[in-house]
């Protein structure tokens, strides 16, 4: 797993590449916390994360909990299928706002 | 005014200034007169030539030597001796009672004056009252309190010699040179003796041994050199500069004094290397060597002392360091020690709750004589965040659960607590499934300050019918094995874990568990275990066990997926807490 770090306007976009499980976990949760400490919305662009675990789930979930508690408005963009279903099953989705691309995210986040 | 008496008072303080009763002063300048009186008299010995001039004075010395230590109260004996040791002026034929008392007089106060400037100069200039422990006040000793202070006596007395007629115009020249440079080496030389021997009065035995050896050694020279008549005067110095070594000033200033009084007689033999061509060029050979050698000796002495100041306090600085290395290191000491009862608390505390985190989980399920039983916890770390728990619910029912408390640790452990009894409180009220789950989640998310969540899932298991209704809130999902052998998972149906989103309406399946028929629930320590080069054990693996182990009994299967995991993660940290329940409806009996 990979995960770099830049900003579109106000937004923070964080891009994961890679498999996210249990070896893996720990350090997604900290770059997440890390970014959800900081203001601004979140958009993480998933088009290279290929497959998640329920360990990496809980990174989501931290992610999303921290934002919520600061009205931050976390995006998911570009997520395959396999993973979308992974997150739906999971009934994950009604946290994140879903966009198909980055740019759609960022250009619908609130200003 | 004051500034200039007080400064002169403060240079004129001598290094004794007790006691000071009349009895003691008298006694005191008596024993100065003797001293002086007695080194007056050795002059006749030492006299050169037909006039008798000798190239040391060594009254000075103790005239010198007497007002440093005794300061000022001692002058009286100095004049006095000074005054006496003029007997020779009355072999003088023009010698008349009035000219030999101004004379004297004068060489008198010259002497007082002499004795005075000495002790300004080194107490002024060094603020000291001898000068063997630093060679800054070697020079100043030997400039200031030896050549300043004897020039002015010399020209003192050489004057009240010519203008008493004792001395005629053409040698007043040679008469000044002369009392002048006798009275410093007296100073330098005798001067010397009698304060380093004032200053350690009493010899060790080291210092015993380098006299005598001093004495015996100058002896022997001066004896060879006689023997001889060879120059060997030069054979001195590596003695001198042994006996500074060995005992400090007193070797050294009794070796150069016993070299003085050997040469000077050698001298006045007409042997040694300093038998000038006239007498008086003898007398300023002679001063030149003494010179020489009082330099040396004192020069050495005190650079000797300064070195053994320096490795003094290098070695105070040097335990100074140690001490505080070890201060420093029993407060570190203490430090840990305090460090490891809290550690030894803390473990303590952890023990305890790992106790009481096991008491909660059942362990003994015997008493369901339909259903098949077996359960582990394994913990990564003290205690855990996941849990499991089997309870009756009425005669038909039985609750199951197996959560996963994010997180892991101390505040994992107390929010498992939380959860699990209130979990097993609501089920224990009836509602169904689903309903149990709302409640719980919405508890969990309006209690929770630290943001943590649990995924979970909670089955109810009717145990005549076999209908199983199950709520996966967020967890892994469940394996059926069924009585063809197959095992599937049992897919999620898009609950999210506890505690995160409010007023969330959970989705509850029903299924139907046959005969014989298992249902295993776990937590991702068993599928995210992962082995040395990373690779995760994954749910296929865990199909593959559980497939294998379809005919066995609950804890067959336990044992065989908990034995899975060890060996496929050996030689890695557990990860994540470890946790499975196996429930078999069991074969009816008699039905």
């Amino acid at each position: 797993m990979e995960v770099t770090e830049s900003r579109i306007g106000s937004a923070t976009t964080l891009k994961i590449v890679g498999r996210v499980d249990s070896s893996v976990a720990k350090a997604l949760e900290q770059k997440v916390l890390d970014v959800a400490s900081r203001d601004g919305h979140i958009v993480v662009d998933l088009g290279g994360m290929h497959y998640v675990s329920s360990a990496g789930l809980r990174s989501f979930i931290i992610l999303a909990k921290n934002a919520r508690a600061k009205n931050q408005t976390i995006a998911l963009a570009g997520m395959s299928d396999e993973v979308g279903e992974i997150f739906e099953i999971s009934g994950l989705l009604e946290l994140f706002q879903i966009y198909d691309s980055v740019e759609a995210a960022v250009a619908a986040l609130p200003r | 005014m004051t500034d200039i008496s007080a400064s002169l008072r403060r240079s004129l303080t001598p290094a004794e200034s007790r006691p000071r009763s009349t009895l003691t002063w008298l006694w005191l300048n008596l024993a100065v007169l003797a001293a002086y009186s007695v080194a007056g008299l050795v002059v006749v010995l030492f006299g050169i030539g037909p006039a008798k001039i000798s190239p040391i004075y060594p009254p000075s010395g103790i005239a010198v030597a007497a007002t440093f230590v005794f300061g000022a109260r001692i002058l009286p004996a100095v004049f006095a001796g000074q005054f006496l040791n003029g007997f020779p002026l009355l072999d003088d034929p023009h010698t008349t009672v009035a000219n030999y008392i101004l004379t004297n007089t004068g060489t008198g106060v010259g002497s007082i004056l002499e004795a005075l400037i000495a002790l300004a100069m080194l107490r002024h200039f060094a603020r000291a009252w001898h000068p063997f422990d630093r060679s800054r006040d070697v020079v100043i000793f030997l400039l200031g309190s030896s050549l300043a202070a004897a020039f002015v006596c010399g020209a003192i007395g050489t004057f009240s010699l010519w203008a008493n007629g004792f001395v005629p115009n053409a040698e007043v020249r040679i008469t000044f040179i002369t009392f002048f440079l006798a009275d410093a080496a007296g100073i330098a030389v005798f001067g010397a003796l009698a304060l380093a021997w004032y200053r350690e009065p009493w010899p060790d035995r080291r210092t015993v041994v380098t006299s005598v050896v001093v004495l015996t050694v100058v002896l022997a020279i001066a004896g060879l050199e006689i023997w001889s008549h060879y120059p060997v005067d030069y054979f001195f110095l590596p003695l001198l500069l042994w006996a500074g070594f060995r005992s400090g000033p007193r070797g050294v200033t009794l070796a150069s004094a016993a070299i003085t009084v050997v040469v000077v007689l050698a001298t006045t033999h007409g042997v040694g290397s300093f038998v000038g061509k006239t007498d008086n060029e003898s007398i300023l050979l002679l001063e030149g060597f003494m010179a020489v050698i009082t330099f040396t000796g004192l020069l050495t002495v005190a650079v000797r002392a300064q070195q053994k100041q320096a490795e003094t306090a290098l070695a105070r600085h040097n335990r100074v360091l140690e001490r505080r290395v070890s201060d420093r290191t029993a407060e570190i000491a203490e430090k840990n020690r305090l460090l490891q009862q809290k550690q030894e608390r803390i473990d303590d505390d952890l023990k305890t709750a790992q106790l009481l985190q096991a008491s909660i989980l059942p362990t003994d399920f015997s008493s369901y004589a339909n259903t098949g039983i077996a359960a582990s916890m394994k913990p990564a770390l003290e205690v855990s965040g996941d849990f499991y728990d089997v309870f009756p619910i009425d005669g038909d029912r039985l609750g199951l659960v197996v959560a996963d408390v994010s997180g892991k640790g101390v505040a994992a452990a107390f929010f498992m607590a939380v959860t699990r009894t209130m979990l097993r409180g609501v089920a224990l009220s009836g509602l169904r499934p689903a309903d149990c789950i709302d409640h719980v989640n919405d508890s969990l998310y309006r209690e929770n300050p630290i943001e943590m969540f649990v995924t979970a899932i909670y089955a109810e298991l009717h145990e005549e019918s076999g209908v199983v209704t199950l709520v996966n809130a967020g967890h892994c999902e469940p394996i059926i094995m069924r009585a063809d052998g197959s095992a599937a998972l049992l897919r999620r149906s898009g609950n999210p874990p506890l505690g995160v989103m409010e007023h969330k309406t959970f989705v509850e399946l029903s299924f139907t568990l046959g005969e014989g028929e298992m249902l295993f629930l776990y937590t991702d320590g068993i599928t995210e275990a992962f082995d040395r080069d990373g690779g995760l054990f994954h749910v296929k693996r865990l199909l593959e066990i559980t497939q294998q182990s379809a005919a066995r009994s609950p804890h067959e299967l336990m044992l065989a997926v908990i034995g899975g995991v060890e060996t496929f993660s050996a030689g890695t940290l557990q990860a994540d807490d470890i946790t499975c329940l196996v429930i078999r409806r069991n074969a009816r009996s008699g039905a």
